[in-house]
Parts: C-alpha cells; sequence; structure tokens
C-alpha cells in the first residue's frame, strides 16, 4: 500500500499533472500563441509538421537540442552552464503549485503563493546572470535591461496578487481556488484593476512585446540570449513556455477560478481558461510596439504601483462596507 | 531521521555559503553565495515548522535584497 502510494506521487509529479504534461502543454501553447499571433499579422504560422504545423514547436525543440554547442572562451563558464538548466527547472518547479486538474495541486502549503513571487524574481535574474556570464556587450546590456525591468514590474505583480489573497484570507495558491470554488464567485469581479496590472506583469515577466526590451532584436541582437546556442538555447526556448504556462496557471487560479467549472473535469477547464489568457496576451503582443527600457520603468513607478494600490483599498473598503451592511 | 540528515545538510551548505560570502573575490559571485544561504536558511525555518518564516526569509532575503544588490553590482564599473 505504501509502495503504491510512492508509485502513484511519483507519477503525479513525473507523468501527469507534472513535468512531462507541463512540457507538452507548454509546447502546445507555443503553437498556439504562433498560429494566433501569425494570423492576427495575415501569415499563416507553422503549417506543415503535422496536422496543422501542432508539431513545429517540437521538431523546434529537437533542432536546437541537435546542433553544435558553442561556448564564448572568455565566458563565466560555471554561471554560462548553469543558467539554462536553472531556468528550466525552477518554472517545473513551481508549477507543480498550482493546481491543475482540480482544486488541490500537488504540493499546497501555506505561503505557496510567495514561494511563486520568489520564483519569478529569481528566473528573471536569471536573464541577468546569463546575460553578465556571458561577458558579450549585446548579452550584458540585455541581461542589465532584464534585471532593471524586474525592479518595474515586480511591486505592482506582487501587490495585485495580494486582492485574492485577502478575499481568501490565506496565501495558498489551492486555498484561494478553494474558496472561489465553495463561495461561487471569481475574484476578478472584485479585482479588475488587479487583474489588468497582472497581464501587464505577465508581459514583462515573459519578456513579450511591448516589453521585449532585454531580447530588442533590432537593437541589441537577441539580447541576454546572444552567445547561447546548440542546447542551452533549446534549454531557454523551453523555459519560456513553461514560464507561459506558469503565468497564465498562476493568473487563472488566482482570479478566474482556477481549474473549477460545471459537468466537465478540472482540466478541461483549466486548459479553456489557460487557452483565452495565451490569446489575450498574443493579441497585446500583436497591438503594440516595444516601450523603452526608461518609459516602462518609469511607467510602472508612476502608475501601476499607484494602481494597485488603489485596487487594495477598493477591496477594503468594499468587505469594511459589506461587513457593515 | 531524514529531517534530522537533511538539517544537518542544510546547517552546513549555510556555513560554507558564509564563508564563500566573505571569501570570494568577483562581487557578483559574492552576491550569489548570499543568495544560496539564504536559500539554506529558509530550508533550515522550514524544517522546524515555521513555513510563513522560511517563504519571507527566501522571499525578502534571496529574493528583493539580492535583486538590489545585483542592480548595485550592475552599476560598478567591471575589471
Amino acid at each position: 500500500m505504501a509502495l503504491e502510494s510512492a508509485l502513484m506521487n511519483l507519477f503525479n509529479v513525473l507523468v501527469y499533472p507534472g513535468v512531462v504534461f507541463l512540457i507538452v502543454l507548454s509546447l502546445f501553447y507555443q503553437w498556439v500563441d504562433r498560429r494566433f499571433y501569425a494570423r492576427l499579422q495575415n501569415r499563416f504560422g507553422p503549417i506543415y509538421t503535422g496536422p496543422a504545423g501542432i508539431l513545429q514547436p517540437l521538431a523546434d525543440l529537437i533542432k536546437l537540442l541537435s546542433k553544435e554547442d558553442i561556448e564564448p572562451s572568455a565566458a563565466d563558464k560555471p554561471f554560462f552552464r548553469a543558467v539554462p538548466i536553472m531556468i528550466v527547472a525552477l518554472p517545473i518547479t513551481a508549477l507543480l503549485v498550482i493546481p491543475v486538474t482540480g482544486t488541490y495541486s500537488i504540493i499546497n502549503f501555506e505561503g505557496d503563493l510567495i514561494f511563486i513571487i520568489f520564483i519569478m524574481t529569481i528566473v528573471a535574474m536569471l536573464a541577468f546572470l546569463g546575460g553578465w556570464a556571458s561577458t558579450n556587450m549585446f548579452s550584458t546590456l540585455g541581461g542589465v535591461r532584464a534585471a532593471l525591468q524586474t525592479l518595474g514590474y515586480e511591486v505592482p505583480m506582487a501587490i495585485s496578487f495580494m486582492g485574492p489573497a485577502i478575499l481568501a484570507q490565506s496565501l495558498s495558491i489551492s486555498k484561494i481556488v478553494m474558496w472561489q470554488w465553495s463561495n461561487g464567485v471569481w475574484t476578478i469581479l472584485l479585482n479588475p484593476l488587479g487583474f489588468a496590472i497582472v497581464i501587464i506583469a505577465f508581459l514583462a515577466e515573459l519578456e513579450r512585446i511591448p516589453f521585449d526590451i532585454p531580447e530588442a532584436e533590432t537593437e541589441i541582437v537577441a539580447g541576454w540570449q546572444t552567445e547561447y546556442s546548440g542546447r542551452k538555447l533549446a534549454l531557454i526556448r523551453l523555459a519560456f513556455d513553461l514560464e507561459l504556462v506558469l503565468s497564465s496557471g498562476l493568473a487563472v487560479a488566482l482570479f478566474l477560478g482556477g481549474p473549477t467549472g460545471p459537468i466537465l473535469p478540472g482540466i478541461f477547464w483549466f486548459v479553456v481558461k489557460t487557452i483565452i489568457f495565451v490569446l489575450i496576451i498574443s493579441g497585446l503582443r500583436a497591438l503594440f510596439a516595444r516601450f523603452r527600457i526608461d518609459q516602462m520603468v518609469s511607467g510602472c513607478w508612476r502608475y501601476l504601483v499607484p494602481l494597485s494600490i488603489i485596487q487594495i483599498i477598493i477591496l477594503e473598503l468594499s468587505l469594511g462596507w459589506g461587513s457593515l451592511g | 531521521m531524514v529531517d534530522e540528515i537533511l538539517q544537518i545538510v542544510l546547517l552546513v551548505s549555510t556555513c560554507i555559503f558564509a564563508v564563500l560570502t566573505v571569501e570570494m573575490r568577483d562581487l557578483l559571485h559574492t552576491v550569489i553565495s548570499l543568495a544560496c544561504m539564504a536559500v539554506s536558511l529558509g530550508g533550515v525555518f522550514w524544517l522546524l515548522k515555521a513555513p510563513y518564516v522560511a517563504v519571507f526569509q527566501i522571499l525578502v532575503y534571496a529574493g528583493a535584497v539580492i535583486v538590489l544588490l545585483i542592480a548595485a553590482v550592475m552599476l560598478t564599473r567591471r575589471k
């Protein structure tokens, strides 16, 4: 019996809804994102590999994995090698905390919301480390921009996460999902401003247009990834897809009720809601042009931070009003 | 038993990273060692059944403080 439950846990962590499932899902979301973005630009996007091009992300990954891996001789070797591994491992670790199939995730403890904020900071810092360790001027510039961007978007994002946490009176993501499920409301109804701020912050976290400043290809080649090639670049690309799953899963769990819904199983609602979130992000990506780094950071501190604090104040006032009335 | 072994490993790694923080020559390596030390210390708090302390330890010391230190390092001149 003990062996059986241990095997079941291992299966949950490694296959479903753990590592293998999440990687497949991330490649699928990359395909959704690329197809939608291409259609908005009057292109077709990937269409040849597999039905409707659905295997193209996997083909890209395998191609990159088999290519030659070149390291600059001046690079800081240990950090240069550690960054691609860490940047894949950390989002997978964080995804184990997010509820995917039901109201409870594989790992849940009081305070895992804070843990996720920490992991997102570290992932952004890894971009800086990778750029700094490659000792290329373009990479260093991209890495410095990534670190500076983190200083801008992180504070409003963390404050906006606190809205659902205040409503559910818990810092655990599973309990926030549980609260929404048992009360039958989504926290986005009371936190519309917080949700908008989280979308903007995630655009910056994912280094998407209009916040693709760290890898602005018209200015600094590929930003902090310039010196990466072969296997390491494949891991970094995979990490971006995993981050897309992580951020959409987190937004869905915190604001859109998580993987819960009528009749159908949780996993169906999870995929539907996260695809809607991915489409929002792709649409915004097609709509805007890139900001300058100073515009981005000052805009975050001038508008997003006050707005997120106003959101919390409104929430507290409405809660107090509700308890009075 | 497993908890005790883990705790000893974490305590030893905390000490090693603390020494490395002082001894490393490169500023960035110093900052990374400090972050590793804070994470190990968070692990110790976690094993001592203080999850909130552990979580805030890694958020504030391994997250926010390290971001600020890295921002300071990146503004200094590189040798």
